[in-house]
């Protein structure tokens, strides 16, 4: 304690006169640590290349070069070729595309939406709210993960694909040049609704940013949140539909929120029931603020850090998870590249013995990844907790 | 102890209610994925109204709330977990299960004495040589296997262990067969077919028994009985293994709930890959080949073991240490 203190003087004495704010203090001691920024730095590296896969790829993930089946690196294909002489090193690119979707919606779902929402109510309403959350909590935590998962993916997959073909039909970027065309149709003004609101929404958040410390509360922070779950759902009814397998991706993000809000609802709450007891918390209430405003200007900013703590410790989980239901036959389907089936595709006996090269790239970038997400875990749960050292 | 036996009672209690929403969660679930035992029984040049008979008589057609409450009932009552339909047709589930239970315990059970064992060592290694770069090496090399998935460090065992050193076997399983049903399956004990399963299954638990490990350690290298030990004159050795690994050791029972999870996913893929016969083997066969009734019989038998492991291991916590009261705390 004393420790950090000291620390925070230094931090302080650093700029005179400038307050340093929490986020910079964490920020400062995150760059002293050269391991968490080489860890940042690869998962950075992973997420750009995941983004622009299309640009950055030599081949699309279906071509198949029939002259070249199972062929080792060469100048042509730098990690070679599988055995339906599809290009590795595309299909690895595309791959981290796989991974990089289905670990930011499972984030903003499971580990964000969910579990800040349902912790919070539940701190915060205790009573029979709080049971209700926390047993269904105690149900799904009991719930062994992995079979679990197993079942749900492989029963629900044509429900799920059915209902994706559907709004496939009514919003797609198809559905949406259609609509510009005729300048009508219900698509398209609930696209230019879509568009007005994610404007909006910036502006808020721009707006959020630029005020002070002081003025920032939740008129501010809610365009914020809404403008980013908007500019996600654009981002995936543009983005997913122009590569097959949304279904997949919808089933397995869906499914792996359900197990994985759980453990973060259980810290949050207890946070919260902690602050809910604070002084400024009952000078806030007892000037008539608002339960919303309570919980967003006061509440939620004393909680983030957690949720940082929380999200980042569950990234690598989550990416391990894709890649293991997919290797199991129930998460992403062909010929939608992932990780899981690459190595799936690779871990044979003979085509270890026969083709070693096809295991070697998809390991080793899967390993660093999530080497790098727990790496950067820890490191942020030090930053953030500085008493657990 | 009369504030423990409380909680143990209310602990207990809630664990048919769990398991109860657990079972029906499930099973509603499986009742509502595509094909079912009709469409494999009929096969698929039946008619649509053989087929429909084939469904009343199955009850099939019933609300699924009415085939969950059957489907209780003859489980609670004869431990009938139904029948596999597709890949094993028509054996009980539970003589599918039972066997591959016995053979995936076995490399479980020897990647937790290994994983315990190197843990605790580089725990407490590295505990003793805290300040130098022994001690963050230590930890840090073992927290990279914990990161690796089980499914990325099983190739790379195999190609260096099977493939280029020829040392072990490739894949399969040893020992004494056993016949049930259309399942023939090998036992496996003692055979060295288990090295490369338990070696996988335990390089990820190592880490967080060696980081427990020293964190205890370490408070209890500073305790005054330590010094007491110290300036008497014992042997470093004797002090270290009497009065330090003794104390520091005992918190390692609330990891055990934890590893049995993680061993029990990393069996799907070790089992996959090595083509051993055990319930991680079974649960991928089952998923591929749609046999509901098989996973869902492995998701309610494991359901119940992790519940129960559970609860022995916050009892166990409160045993040890004196000074986890579970009176105040709403449970």
């Amino acid at each position: 304690m004393q420790e950090a203190a000291q620390e925070l003087t230094v931090d302080l004495a650093h700029r005179e006169g400038v307050p340093a704010s929490p986020w910079r203090v964490a920020w400062r001691r995150l760059r002293g640590r050269k391991l968490a920024m080489i860890a940042l730095a690869a998962i950075a590296l992973f997420y750009v290349v995941a983004l622009a896969a299309p640009a950055i790829a030599p081949y699309d993930y279906r071509d198949q070069d029939l002259n070249n089946p199972s062929q080792g690196p060469a100048w042509s294909h730098p990690f070679g070729t599988d055995r339906l002489g599809r290009d590795q090193l595309s299909r690895v690119v595309w791959s981290a595309r796989t991974t990089m979707i289905v670990t930011a919606a499972t984030v903003l779902t499971g580990s964000i939406a969910l579990s800040v929402g349902l912790g919070m109510i539940s701190g915060y309403a205790g009573g029979k709210v709080d049971t209700a959350i926390m047993r269904t909590g105690e149900v799904f935590a009991s719930l062994p993960g992995l079979p679990m998962l197993i079942l749900i993916n492989a029963t629900m997959r044509e429900k799920v694909v059915r209902g994706v073909d559907w709004l496939e039909s009514h919003s797609s970027s198809h559905a949406l040049r259609t609509g510009l065309e005729r300048h009508s149709g219900p698509e398209f003004a609930f696209l230019l609704v879509l568009g007005l609101l994610v404007l909006a929404g910036m502006a808020g958040a721009a707006a959020w940013l630029s005020a002070g410390e002081g003025r920032r509360n939740a008129l501010w922070l809610a365009p914020a949140t809404v403008a980013a779950l908007l500019v996600a759902l654009l981002w995936a009814v543009q983005g997913i539909y122009a590569t097959t397998g949304a279904a997949d991706y919808f089933l397995i993000f869906g499914a792996l929120s359900l197990f994985f809000w759980v453990g973060g609802a259980r810290v949050i709450r207890s946070q919260v029931l902690a602050l809910r007891e604070t002084e400024y918390v009952l000078a806030a209430r007892s000037m008539g603020a608002s339960t919303w405003r309570i919980l967003m200007s006061h509440l939620l900013p004393n909680i983030s850090p957690l949720i940082i703590v929380g999200v980042s410790a569950s990234l690598g989980a989550i990416a391990g998870s894709e890649i293991a239901l997919t290797f199991l036959g129930v998460g992403v389907h062909d010929p939608t590249p992932s990780f899981g089936a690459l190595i799936f595709d690779a871990a044979g006996q003979s085509t270890l013995r026969n083709y070693p090269h096809l295991i070697i790239f998809p390991a080793v970038v899967v390993g660093a990844l999530i080497f790098a997400f727990n790496l950067l875990g820890d490191a942020l749960n030090d930053v953030f907790t500085p008493r657990a050292r | 102890m009369q504030g423990l036996f409380g909680y143990a009672v209310r602990r207990l209690l809630w664990v048919p209610v769990i398991l109860f929403a657990v079972s029906f969660i499930a099973f509603t679930i499986t009742r509502f994925g595509p094909g079912d035992y009709v469409d494999v029984l009929a096969g698929p040049r039946a008619t649509p109204e053989a087929e429909a008979r084939l469904r009343e008589q199955t009850g099939l057609n019933d609300p699924f709330y009415e085939q969950y409450g059957r489907y209780m009932k003859r489980l609670l009552t004869e431990g009938d977990f139904g029948e596999s339909f597709t890949k094993y047709r028509g054996t009980p589930v539970w003589d599918i299960i039972w066997p591959r239970i016995l053979v995936s315990i076995q490399p479980g059970i020897v990647a937790l004495v290994i994983g315990f064992s190197v843990g605790i060592a580089v725990g407490i290694f590295a505990a003793l040589k805290q300040g130098t770069w022994l001690d963050p090496f230590a930890i840090g090399s073992f927290l990279f296997f914990q990161s690796i998935p089980v499914l990325v460090s099983l190739p790379f065992l195999v190609l260096l262990f099977v493939v280029k050193l020829g040392w072990l076997p490739a894949i399969g399983w040893g020992g004494p067969r056993v016949d049930v049903g259309p399942q023939d399956i090998e036992l496996g004990i003692l055979s060295t077919h288990i090295i490369l399963p338990a070696l996988a299954l335990s390089l990820p638990s190592v880490a967080g028994v060696a980081r427990l490990v020293r964190a205890t350690t370490l408070s209890v290298l500073g305790e005054d009985y330590v010094r007491t030990a110290r300036a008497k004159g014992l042997p470093e050795f004797q002090v270290i293994t009497r009065h330090v690994a003794r104390n520091a050791l005992l918190p390692l029972v609330t990891v055990l709930g934890l590893s049995l999870s993680t061993l029990l996913e990393g069996s799907f893929f070790v089992e996959t890959i090595l083509g051993i016969p055990g319930i991680g083997q079974l649960g991928f066969q089952a998923a591929t080949s749609r046999d509901y009734d098989v996973i869902l019989a492995l998701v309610l038998i494991l359901a119940t073991a992790f519940v129960i492991a559970n609860i022995i291991t916050d009892l166990a916590y409160t045993l040890i240490d004196p000074r986890v009261r579970f009176e105040e705390r709403r449970s």
